[in-house]
Order: structure tokens, then C-alpha cells, then sequence
């Protein structure tokens, strides 16, 4: 497989916007989780005042805030890699995208105006934001991305796999430089389609996965700039780290865990989501942007309260040995993508 | 790299369950369009739709994409020579445009007592049947030739020795109330590359295909249809709905495709068109294959199958992916129906009325949708 270079970090998140900041807090142990705002009996890592504009080049009619999101997060990792553009040809340059749920609340409201309204109540602007796909196409448009290009939407497993996919893509010689991470919103429309699809009641021994003490809601986005090792040495880009796919060992493992699922008990290991939240699609870029910030500091990021081993509870753990970790991620098949992010 | 072969097809359309009702009705010029049975067509531009007959299926109670791509996936398997539950290391690529959409946001709405369905259920069950890994892919109309791509790179890569590659879409009134709003569905019929046509008509159904490592294939005995050398995707990066001047994206798309391949675009000689029979996407897609193939693209039978199938939207790549395997394999091009005045701005050798032989080793299959994305594969005839 083609080595591959992490030149550039993007991420929003309720910890954090910017990679330097999002690095800083999820290395100190700082807790994005709060009520959320529509629904205060549940913990949320909720982006509360945030605003897309800040971001944005030139205002938009409207936008989903998965788009949003994902927008923010690529103007973020082109700042963070120094470039206003990715660096190579636009042919050559794309996007792959993970979201679970897309443009979901765009969706659910376009939805439900057809089936209360009528078929001529369809809008045409809400029905095009509505696509899972858009909030990747939206990205190409503004990022004069026409390369490679792929929005994946695989579940919980998406944000990963749009990092695998990107990693296969690059392999295959698809781009020389790809956007790849994803993107997920939260809103109560989602919640409600969520909990409609995971209904507790299927199985009478399990929990309420969304009661306080379950699933750790999150939204936010994360993107990855990523480009043949070989070539961004030959420019001279600054290398935060390398992503492969190699099954090579890790001195610290970034479980997937999201408040729902047992920790390993056998290796290094820490749960970021309890700081960040479950944001799906977002998940993959987010975990490989803690592991840079982990590698950069030689810190296991600390969890209070959280499913990571001994060390990665109470204070930021200092490990000497920190070159590798690796992102415990589900291959959508109940196995295990290994992902591994590494020193350059 | 390895080489990689498909082995196995499986379909559900308009046109009927299975491959060979598709191709039979196919060649003998039947259309599966017809009007509207499951929803009120109230609003919309048009009843005609190419809906799979779910009466004729196997009864089951899943949601209509789950039963279409099931049936696909049995299919493919069963012509590859697996048995269920056969231990392979198969990994699984599906693409959906707007599978499970419908019932997901209506479980969304206060009160609602229907079941929803994520984007990746399709994916879901086939992990639970040993696959891995599985992605499910949303590209919109282009996202059937992007799981085949994607599947045959993962065992050219060597991640798994056989892929499973499904497109799988069902039609509904989120999406073709959205899609009618749009004015890309005709109000007369679709009639691709004709100087009357006035936009597409949609359909639903699935399209599966197995792809192996060649070496895998051939050690197991499992008999190549043809062979997967290349396939380029990527978007239009200019407008969300409306097509590029001169089909710019779908030119870079072939040729990425003809890049991985390393096949010269002489050696295409036939091509299966995406052709939606909207006015702005025929003449561009005829601009691109033109820009592409030079000269020669002249002398390459051109053929588009939505007329009979309907758009299946994500899974029209996939299915009109089986299409051109089976081109190959009959050296066969697919008749266009309603195809009778030709526009001088599509002026390829576009198959009308009947199926046409022809001689080639090398076809292109193209796919395009809405956010601009685009999507080329590269088939071989498998002697």
C-alpha cells in the first residue's frame, strides 16, 4: 500500500475548533458534554454558538449544518496545512466523505412538508441539500475539488471507513491529495429517526441507549488532508503524521467505545468520545486528529469518568513510547478496520 | 496489483427479477415503464415510472430496496458458484441513492409508527453473512459504478479475494417529488439522445456483481465474464443540479478510468451511456465520449437502457454494469428505445429500435448524478 501523509488537520467540534485548540483540549481532558440544548435530560457535546459564516468565503442561500460543518472543517485543514488550496491539479484533488446521517434535518423537514403538504409543496433548494451526497459536493464546488470524490454512509462505521476508502483510492493512484473525514449534525430530527431505527423495546435486557448513562451524543466534523507520502515530501509539506492500513503494532489504542460497548482490557487505551461525543461520520477524522495531538505530545488523552485502561483516567498520562496508535475502529462488519496513525 | 473478473450477476428491475428477463426484454425492445401502483402520482410530472412488480417477487417482509437487493446479491452469488455461507474472504461495496429514505424520515415525524432504514441496512445484512468489510456508498445516480470500482479495487489491492458490488435503490415520494420538482422527469417519456426528449423517467431495482481476484477465481474454477480494468469517479465541482459545459466532468471521469485501465480509448468498442434524456445531459455526455474517444468515438456503438429500465438511480450503475458484462459476453449492444429523431447534437452511433452485433473487446460504462458527481468502468471481454 502507498504510504500516506496526514499534511493538514480540520475539526469542529464542541471541544474545539481548529486543530491546535481540538489538540489542546482533547490532551488535557477537557469535557465538551453538556445538556443538550433540545432535550436537556440528555449529555450532548453540542457546538453551542457556533456559527458557519466565520468560515465561509461568501455567504449561502442555505445549508444543511451537516454541510456546514463539513465546510468549516475543510476551510480549518487548509489553514492548518498552510495552503488555500489542495496541492495539486483540481483534476487530481477530492473528497471522501463519511456521514451517517447526511443532510438529515434538511431531509426530515423536506420529508414531512411532502407528506403533509402535498407534492407541490416540494422545494426544490430544501430537496437538493436533502442528498447525503451534498454536503461532498457543496465541498468540491468551493474547494474546486474535481477529483476523486465519495460520501460514505455506512452507519456508525462511516467516518472510518471514509478513511479507509480514501486510503484505498490513493493506493489505487484515484488522487494525489484527498479531503477525507466526515461530517455529522445532531438535531432533534435525527434523534428521533435514530431512536426510531434503535428501538429499545427489540430487546427487553437492554438499556435505553439514550438514557443519560448510554450513548454520548456529539456533532462535528473532521477532515484530514491526506497525500502520498512521496509527494508531500517532494513539496516540502509539513507532516503531522502517516495513516495506514497496516496491521503493525500500536503503544496506544483510541477505542471506539462510545459509552456503550466494554473496553478492551489488554492493551493502552483511551475513549475520546467521552469527551467529544459520538459524531458518527465525524468520528474517524476526529479519532485520527486526537491520535496527532497524542503523538505530538507523547500524552495519552485522559477521560474522566470514561472506558479507557488505567492511565488514561484522572490526569493526561505521559508516555515516552507514544509512536503509534491506533484507531479501534468497526469495519461495518462487527470487525476491525486497522487504521493506524504514526510519528512521520 | 491483481487482475480482477466478474463472476457472478444478479439484477432486479423493471424489466423483471433476474438477469435474464432484464436481458431478453432488454434485447427484444419491451419496456418495463408503466404507470405508478404504489403511491398517488398527485403532482407529479408524470405516472410512468419503471417500478419493479413486487407482487412477483418472493414474498418477504422486508422493505422493497432490502427484497431487491437480496434477490440481486442471491443471484450474483449463485452464478459465482458460492454457497450460502460459504467461508470467502469477500468484502461488500453498496450504493444507494435514496435507500430506505422514505421510512426513515417518516419514523422521524411525531406519532409515527413505521420502522426507519438507515443507508447502510443493505450493508448491515451482508456483514451479518460473513462479508468484510462493507461500505455503503451515496453518490447519488452515480453511486452503482462507484461500488463496483470501489469493490474491484479492493481486490486489486488484495484486501479481500472477492467483492461483492450492489446498487440498490427504490423509488418513493421523497425522492421523486424532489426529483419531479426538478424538472428532470419528462412529461411525455424518456427518449434519450431523440431531438423530442423532455427529461428521464425513474426506476427502482438492483444491480449485483462479484468480483475476484483473478488467480482466486481461476484456482476455484469459477468461470471470468469479464474483467474489471479501471474505473475513475469524481465530481463536476461547478453547480449541485445542472451539468458542466461540454460534460467536462465525465470527460476526466473515462479517462481516469482509462488511466487505471491503461487501455488507449481506441480499444473501447461500445459504450453504455448514462443518458437520462434530459435536454442539457445527452448532448454533454455526447460532447465527452466524443472529447474522449476523438475521432473513433464514430465508429462505437452507443446504447442507453433507461428507456427500458427506467433511471434506478443508484442502482442504474450497477445494473447497467450487468448490462454491458453481458454485452461483452454476447458482443451484443443494447437497443435505445424510443429513439426516432435522432438530435444532431447527440450524433454518436446511439443503437436505435434493435439490438446490434458488434465486435469488441473493451466497453465503457458511464454514470453521472445530482451534486455533479460522475462515474466510469472499464469492462473486458473474458475470452
Amino acid at each position: 500500500m502507498t504510504q500516506v501523509a496526514i499534511t493538514g488537520v480540520g475539526v469542529v467540534s464542541a471541544i474545539g475548533c481548529g486543530f491546535e485548540a481540538f489538540a489542546e483540549a482533547v490532551t488535557q481532558g477537557v469535557s465538551g458534554l453538556g445538556p443538550w440544548s433540545h432535550e436537556p435530560t440528555l449529555l450532548a457535546a453540542e457546538l453551542v454558538g457556533w456559527q458557519v459564516n466565520d468560515y465561509l468565503v461568501a455567504e449561502k442561500t442555505y445549508l444543511d449544518r451537516c454541510s456546514e460543518l463539513a465546510l468549516a472543517a475543510a476551510k480549518l485543514c487548509l489553514d492548518d496545512a498552510g495552503l488555500d488550496a489542495l496541492p495539486c491539479p483540481e483534476e487530481r484533488a477530492g473528497v471522501v466523505l463519511g456521514t451517517r446521517y447526511g443532510c438529515g434535518t434538511t431531509a426530515a423537514g423536506y420529508a414531512a412538508r411532502v407528506r403533509q403538504r402535498g407534492v407541490k409543496f416540494a422545494t426544490p433548494v430544501l430537496f437538493t441539500h436533502a442528498f447525503a451526497n451534498t454536503p461532498a459536493s457543496l465541498l468540491a464546488i468551493d474547494f474546486h475539488l474535481r477529483g476523486h470524490h465519495a460520501t460514505v454512509t455506512a452507519g456508525a462505521a462511516s467516518g472510518s471507513l471514509a478513511l479507509h476508502a480514501a486510503l484505498v483510492a490513493l493506493a489505487c493512484g484515484h488522487a494525489d491529495a484527498l479531503l477525507a473525514g466526515g461530517a455529522e449534525a445532531l438535531s432533534p430530527e435525527l434523534l428521533a429517526a435514530h431512536r426510531a431505527e434503535y428501538d429499545p423495546t427489540d430487546d427487553p435486557d437492554e438499556h435505553d441507549p439514550f438514557a443519560t448513562a448510554g450513548l454520548l451524543l456529539g456533532e462535528g466534523a473532521g477532515l484530514l488532508l491526506l497525500e502520498p507520502l512521496a509527494r508531500a515530501t517532494a513539496r516540502g509539506a509539513r507532516i503531522r503524521g502517516l495513516l495506514d492500513l497496516a496491521p503493525r503494532p500500536a503503544d496506544l489504542i483510541l477505542c471506539d467505545a462510545n459509552g456503550t460497548a466494554p473496553r478492551p482490557h489488554d492493551a493502552l487505551c483511551a475513549a475520546p468520545k467521552g469527551l467529544y461525543g459520538e459524531c458518527w461520520g465525524a468520528s474517524g477524522a476526529l479519532a485520527a486528529a486526537t491520535a496527532l495531538a497524542a503523538l505530538a505530545t507523547r500524552t495519552v488523552p485522559p477521560v474522566r469518568g470514561g472506558e479507557g485502561s488505567r492511565e488514561s483516567r484522572g490526569e493526561p498520562y505521559w508516555y515516552r513510547g507514544l509512536d503509534a496508535v491506533r484507531l479501534r475502529a468497526d469495519d461495518g462488519a462487527g470487525g476491525e478496520l486497522r487504521l493506524t496513525v504514526s510519528r512521520p | 496489483m491483481n487482475d480482477v473478473v466478474v463472476t457472478g450477476l444478479g439484477a432486479v428491475s423493471a424489466l423483471g427479477c433476474g438477469v435474464e428477463p432484464l436481458w431478453r426484454r432488454l434485447l427484444a425492445g419491451d419496456s418495463g415503464l408503466r404507470p405508478l401502483t404504489r403511491w398517488p402520482a398527485d403532482g407529479l410530472r408524470n405516472r410512468l415510472a419503471g417500478e419493479v412488480d413486487l407482487a412477483a417477487l418472493p414474498p418477504a417482509e422486508q422493505a422493497p430496496w432490502r427484497r431487491f437487493a437480496d434477490l440481486a446479491v442471491a443471484e450474483a452469488l449463485a452464478q459465482a458458484g458460492y454457497e450460502p455461507g460459504a467461508e470467502v474472504n469477500m468484502a461488500a461495496v453498496v450504493a444507494t441513492n435514496f435507500g430506505g429514505q422514505e421510512a426513515f424520515w417518516a419514523a422521524a415525524e411525531p406519532g409515527a409508527a413505521q420502522r426507519s432504514g438507515e443507508f447502510h441496512q443493505v450493508a448491515a445484512a451482508l456483514a451479518a453473512a460473513g462479508c468484510a468489510p462493507t461500505v455503503t456508498f451515496s453518490n447519488a445516480c452515480s453511486s452503482g459504478t462507484q461500488a463496483l470500482g470501489h469493490a474491484a479495487d479492493l481486490v486489486r489491492l488484495g484486501l479481500c479475494d472477492a467483492a461483492l458490488a450492489v446498487g440498490v435503490d427504490e423509488l418513493g415520494l421523497f425522492c421523486l417529488s424532489g426529483l419531479s420538482i426538478l424538472h428532470t422527469v419528462s412529461t411525455d417519456t424518456i427518449r434519450p439522445f431523440d431531438r423530442q426528449r423532455s427529461g428521464t423517467i425513474f426506476g427502482e431495482g438492483a444491480g449485483a456483481l462479484v468480483v475476484e481476484n483473478a488467480a482466486f477465481a481461476a484456482a476455484r474454477g469459477a468461470r471470468p465474464l469479464a474483467s474489471v480494468l479501471g474505473y475513475g469517479v469524481n465530481n463536476n465541482a461547478w453547480h449541485m443540479t445542472a451539468p458542466d459545459k461540454g460534460g467536462a466532468g465525465m470527460v476526466a471521469a473515462m479517462r481516469l478510468a482509462l488511466a487505471q485501465a491503461e487501455v488507449a480509448p481506441q480499444r473501447i468498442g461500445h459504450v453504455n451511456a448514462h443518458a437520462t434524456g434530459t435536454e442539457y445531459h445527452d448532448p454533454a455526455e455526447t460532447a465527452a465520449i466524443k472529447e474522449v474517444l476523438g475521432a473513433h468515438a464514430y465508429d462505437v456503438p452507443v446504447s442507453a437502457i433507461k428507456a427500458a429500465t427506467g433511471h434506478a438511480m443508484g442502482a442504474a450503475g450497477a445494473l447497467e454494469a450487468v448490462v454491458t458484462v453481458l454485452a461483452l459476453q454476447h458482443q451484443l449492444a443494447p437497443p435505445t428505445l424510443n429513439l426516432t429523431d435522432p438530435d444532431p447534437a447527440c450524433d454518436l452511433d446511439c443503437v436505435p429500435g434493435v439490438p446490434r452485433a458488434a465486435s469488441f473487446e473493451v466497453a465503457l460504462s458511464i454514470s453521472a448524478g445530482i451534486g455533479g458527481n460522475n462515474a466510469a468502468v472499464l469492462l473486458g471481454r473474458c475470452a
